[in-house]
């Protein structure tokens, strides 16, 4: 198991966002949440990824190791991404600067040397043309001015960048044009690899018919109340979520 | 208040503006421009005698933006006196003069002009008539009509005033013909716990144009009350830059008068103040004639019980239609016992102008940090890009490269020591 969260609990000042999660994905899989507004998604996203200011209880082991106590960039090298639902702009910081900081730390972090500049300018063009992303953008600061679909985007050119072995992606698609989704699932689609293992949270079937899911679960006031495959995700859209509600009700 | 006679250099063109002066008194802390900066023990000061020019044995610090002599004109200005032997002026050829003021090329024209303390009277500021009154001594830099300078000219100014409540009074006058172009800098050295006290009155001749750029390397005891007052004639360019890395307590204002039209003005600041430091900056943007331009960037980046104070004043007068003025000030709080204040203030008597301000003042963003670190940095390599990416743009804006390049390594080092300091205090972020 790549990632297994067991019985995960969250709740700010008092209030019950996540109510006892269990989620357990193997190397490889890729998974996708669906789940209705409020339903807790991004809490369990940022929640994998470190996001302090909740009260949690419970367990995350990501290769088979606890991970509650750690900080969010040790997660971060360790090959944990989440990319953002709402990516932050940072004022002034240069996309391929800040990129290449974050690249070398992982480096340091797994003992492999750190890349010089052309090695990494390489990389980068590479990386960038897997979701198109144009040159311009690269040199503009972080999200700084971008546009919703260009930050998303951007998001999982990071990700490309930073190589994780765990990618979870909240709500990806978004924002993006009917183009925009295509070349970025297609981008997502080249990073599948055996050893890399992806959460993808969206809304809409529309996006798992590109990035294929082996499971889908749904999240449910911030509990998983149903899981299946990707047949799922076509129930869903056609149904709604009211009817796995009103299932709850009869079996409680 | 004290002075040497005998040290003080003869000038006898200067008249003392002595009854204007009367009138004024120190400012206090009912005076609006002076609420948050103030020198209530001033009167008790003793004067600094200037250095005698030739005793000055050597420069003491190697490690500043100097540049080498084929590059640039290179004026020592030990305690308000030139000292030539370790200058390399400008050849009488090259149509720029440089020498003390008062000197033997204290001409008519300047006299008519400045000579006086016109501009500074008219502005009524207590410490620039006081300095007036002292017959301060300083540097008269001039460039001839139509004459582009093919050097950048530094004065690199070191003021040694080891006394608390001592004063150096200095008067420095930068005079462009029509059509001259110049890039001028100072670097400025404050050395000890005494006072520099300094006037600089620039005229700016019809399509001149004049680069000027400020270092304020002030020690962190060091006092520093400075004017700079610019005339600007019809089509002239005035640019100023000001890196203002520390000082006990400072004081600066800068008032440009655009008195010809489609003249432009470019305001520049970066102010760093560290530990107990106060750096407070004044601007004064007088709009008087159509179709001008000004342009003033602040920022200010506060450590641990630094402070920064900002106040920048637009006035546009009723004839200065299609005035494009715009003024921008942000602080970043390094800490919470960091403090800023900052106020714009505009007044527009004109109705067909663009004025567009702004300010912002905070402390680092707990989101972008965040961001940053699920990529892989650690919060303080976050703090230290972001707070790098926010002194960097406006550094870009440096025009000349030494400088440039010397500020940012500055930075780096600042920013290290101002996180260094914020780290050890109580109520850190990290
Ligand atoms: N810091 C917080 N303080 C208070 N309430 C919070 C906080 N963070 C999340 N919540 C609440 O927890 C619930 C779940 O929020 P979350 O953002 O995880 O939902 P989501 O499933 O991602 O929704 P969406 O589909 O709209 O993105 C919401 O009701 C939200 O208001
Ligand atoms: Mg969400």
């Amino acid at each position: 198991m790549l990632l297994e969260i067991e019985n995960l609990k969250a709740s700010v000042e008092g209030k019950e966002i996540l109510k006892g999660i269990n989620l357990s994905i193997p190397a490889g899989e890729v998974h996708a949440i669906m789940g209705p507004n409020g339903s807790g998604k991004s809490t369990l996203s940022s929640i994998i990824a470190g996001k302090d200011g909740y009260e949690i209880s419970g367990s995350i082991r990501f290769d088979g190791v606890e991970i509650m106590d750690w900080e969010p960039e040790i997660r971060s090298r360790a090959g944990i991404f989440l990319a953002f639902q709402y990516p932050v702009e940072l004022p002034g910081v240069g996309l391929s600067s800040f990129l290449r900081a974050c690249v070398n730390e992982s480096r340091k972090h797994r003992g492999e040397p750190e890349l010089d500049a052309s090695a990494f300018l390489a990389l980068m063009r590479e990386k960038a043309a897997l979701v198109e992303l144009s040159q311009e953008l690269i040199r503009r600061p972080v999200n700084q001015g971008f546009s919703g679909g260009e930050k998303k985007r951007n998001e999982i050119f990071q990700m490309a960048m930073l190589d994780p072995k765990m990618a979870i992606l909240d709500e990806t698609d978004s924002g993006l044009d009917i183009d925009a989704l295509r070349i970025v699932a297609e981008g997502v689609n080249k990073l599948r690899h055996a050893q890399r293992s992806m959460l993808v949270i969206t809304h809409y079937q529309r996006l798992l018919e590109y990035i294929i899911p082996d499971r889908v679960h749904v999240l449910i006031d911030g509990a998983i109340v149903m899981s299946g495959d990707r047949n799922l995700a076509l129930t869903l859209e056609e149904k709604g979520y009211d009817w796995i509600r009103a299932g709850q009700e009869v079996s409680s | 208040m004290t002075t040497s006679p005998e040290l003080m250099p003869n000038r006898p063109h200067a008249v003392q503006p002595v009854d204007k002066l009367r009138k004024l008194v120190p400012p206090n802390f009912r005076d609006e421009d002076w609420k948050y900066t103030q020198f209530p023990h001033f009167q008790q000061y003793k004067i600094q005698p200037p250095s005698v020019p030739g005793l000055s044995k050597g420069i003491p610090s190697s490690n500043l933006p100097i540049p080498s002599i084929n590059e640039a004109w290179v004026v020592v200005v030990k305690n308000g006196m030139i000292q030539p032997h370790l200058s390399h002026l400008p050849e009488p050829s090259s149509g720029i003069s440089v020498c003390s003021l008062p000197g033997t090329h204290f001409g008519p024209s300047v006299e008519s002009e400045f000579g006086r303390g016109a501009i500074a009277l008219k502005h009524g500021h207590y410490f620039s008539q006081w300095a007036l009154e002292q017959n301060a001594v300083g540097v008269l830099i001039e460039v001839k009509k139509n004459v582009v300078a093919q050097k950048h000219l530094m004065i690199h100014t070191i003021n040694d005033i080891p006394e608390s409540k001592s004063v150096l009074p200095c008067h420095h006058v930068i005079k462009l013909g029509p059509n001259a172009s110049l890039t001028f800098s100072e670097v400025m050295e404050g050395i000890g716990a005494g006072m520099s006290l300094s006037l600089h009155e620039i005229h700016l001749g019809v399509g001149s144009s004049l680069k000027h750029n400020q270092l304020q390397l002030w020690g962190n005891t060091h006092e520093c009350i400075q004017q700079v007052l610019v005339n600007q004639e019809k089509e002239s360019q005035y640019a100023h830059f000001a890196y203002c890395a520390g000082g006990g307590k400072v004081r600066n204002q800068l008032t440009v008068s655009q008195e010809g039209p489609l003249a432009h003005t470019e305001l520049t600041g970066l102010v760093l103040p560290g530990a107990g430091e106060h750096i407070d900056n004044q601007t004064l943007m007088r709009h008087c004639t159509p179709n001008c331009s000004s342009r003033q960037r602040y920022r200010a980046l506060v450590g641990h019980n630094g402070t920064s104070v900002f106040n920048g004043k637009v006035f546009v007068d009723p004839e200065a239609q299609k005035t494009d003025a715009y003024q921008h000030h942000a602080s970043l709080l390094m800490h919470e016992s960091a403090v800023s204040n900052a106020k714009p203030e505009l007044e527009i008597y004109a109705d067909d102008v663009k004025c567009s301000h702004g300010a912002t003042t905070g402390m680092l963003d707990a989101g972008e940090i965040h961001y940053m670190r699920t990529r892989g940095l650690s919060e303080i390599q976050a703090r230290m890009m972001l707070q790098d990416a926010f002194v960097r743009d406006l550094l870009d804006s440096l025009p000349v490269e030494i400088l440039r390049s010397w500020c940012l390594n500055h930075c780096v080092d600042r920013l290290h020591a101002l996180n260094q300091s914020t780290v050890n205090q109580p109520n850190n972020p990290l």
